[in-house]
């Protein structure tokens, strides 16, 4: 307290400030504001410093989490390759296409233990010569006519007209209420011949491109890749295949052993797609332009994706 | 590149831009990645929500918020004591 100049009189006291008491005053005011200012600037550095902090944990726990979810997926695709490498290794030591029961059992420890590979499927050449015996033959081990079929534009099946090669599912596993109809089915016909061309070329398990097997009124051909579970009602397939070699035919590949499978079920299978902390998006850089969406994780509703591109 | 639906749904065609992922993404939190898969190349993006927030760094934004209130806290009883 500044020293004052006391005044008493009449038992009252008053104040009687001097220059002293004014210079303290000033000063005290200063040292105040001077306080209050040094505080702000503190406080700001600390929160650019704290804020600093703050991203790069934030950042660091991105990482992780999106590294994490990368390889999830690698690893599940990864998964469906090694399967269909052994499937075709069951082939080559047996020597012969094997039999329905048999490739059931091979394929059920793989299906029971996946959470996105909708269906496996062995899928043999056929000439347009050998057809009538296929059909026979599929006919006769489905105990129902059997023939082959084709997609039409409408997404709906319908005999397939003649043509050189088919190339249609004659075993399907898991059996489901919809493996009569789609047992015969041509896989040439829904798009896949670039997929199996170039795996026949390399002998190496080829992914397809994105490829539309229903439209908004689903059709059976959609169990192929997904179920009438699947809240996805997803309509683009994407299918792993790999050639089948067998000794007596030294070109042309006996057949196709694949895997169908939906995006959104084969990711969601993987990683937490519940999880609302990331948004994931998948694109085919190899496809053209125009085709390269795959799939996203929906921010807003956190749910899947129609995989419907906006055109 | 075609972008479509709402403020927060967009579905583009094509692989976007770093900056339109950056500004979509929460603080620009962009992760990108191309993966062999049988013969084809896909791109995985993963972008960062607000969601993202860990508790440790609530926690941090609390203790600033703290700190700056009792800085101001301090400096009234300053001022109020030079007055008295």
């Amino acid at each position: 307290m500044a020293r004052q100049t006391r005044a008493f009189g009449r038992g009252q006291a008053r104040l009687k400030p001097t220059c002293i008491t004014a210079c303290y005053r000033v000063s005290a005011l200063f040292i105040v504001l001077l306080a209050f200012g040094v505080g702000i600037a503190l406080s700001l550095i600390f929160w650019h410093v704290v804020d600093d902090q703050q991203h790069e944990v934030l950042n660091g726990v991105f990482q992780r989490e999106a590294t994490n979810r990368t390889s999830s997926v690698l690893l599940e695709t990864a998964r469906i390759r090694d399967f269909l490498i052994d499937l075709g290794s069951a082939y080559m030591v047996a020597g012969y296409q094997l039999q329905p029961s048999q490739f059931d059992l091979f394929c059920m420890p793989f299906i029971n233990r996946s959470g996105d590979t909708r269906s496996v499927s062995y899928s043999p050449l056929v000439t347009l010569d050998q057809r009538a015996a296929f059909e026979q033959m599929l006919s006769l081990e489905e105990n129902a006519t059997t023939i082959i079929t084709q997609l039409t534009p409408a997404y709906t099946l319908e005999p397939a007209s003649p043509r050189p090669l088919y190339l249609p599912i004659s075993i399907l596993f898991p059996p489901s209420n919809h493996s009569n109809e789609l047992v015969g089915f041509d896989l040439w016909s829904a798009g896949f011949e670039n997929a199996t061309a170039q795996a026949a070329a390399s002998r190496l398990v080829t992914c397809s491109s994105r490829t539309q097997l229903s439209n908004s009124t689903r059709t059976d051909i959609v169990m192929l890749h997904t179920s009438s579970l699947d809240p996805t009602n997803e309509q683009y397939a994407t299918l792993f295949t790999l050639p089948i070699y067998l000794p007596t035919a030294a070109t042309l590949p006996t057949g196709f052993v694949s895997a169908f499978t939906a995006l959104p079920v084969l990711v969601c299978s993987v990683i937490d797609c519940s999880d609302p902390s990331l948004e994931v998006f998948i694109f085919d850089r190899s496809a053209p332009p125009t085709e390269q969406y795959l799939f996203q994780l929906v921010r807003s509703s956190l749910s899947l994706s129609l995989c419907v591109p906006s055109h | 590149m075609q972008a479509s639906g709402g403020p927060t749904q967009v579905v583009w065609d094509t692989i976007p831009s770093p900056d339109t992922l950056s500004a979509r993404a929460y603080q620009g939190l962009v992760y990108s990645t191309d993966i062999d898969v049988g013969g084809r190349t896909w791109t995985i993006i993963c972008l960062a929500t607000s969601s993202i927030q860990s508790s440790t760094s609530k926690c941090a934004s609390i203790l600033v918020l703290l700190v700056l209130t009792l800085g101001l806290l301090a400096d009234t009883m300053l001022i109020q004591s030079s007055h008295g």
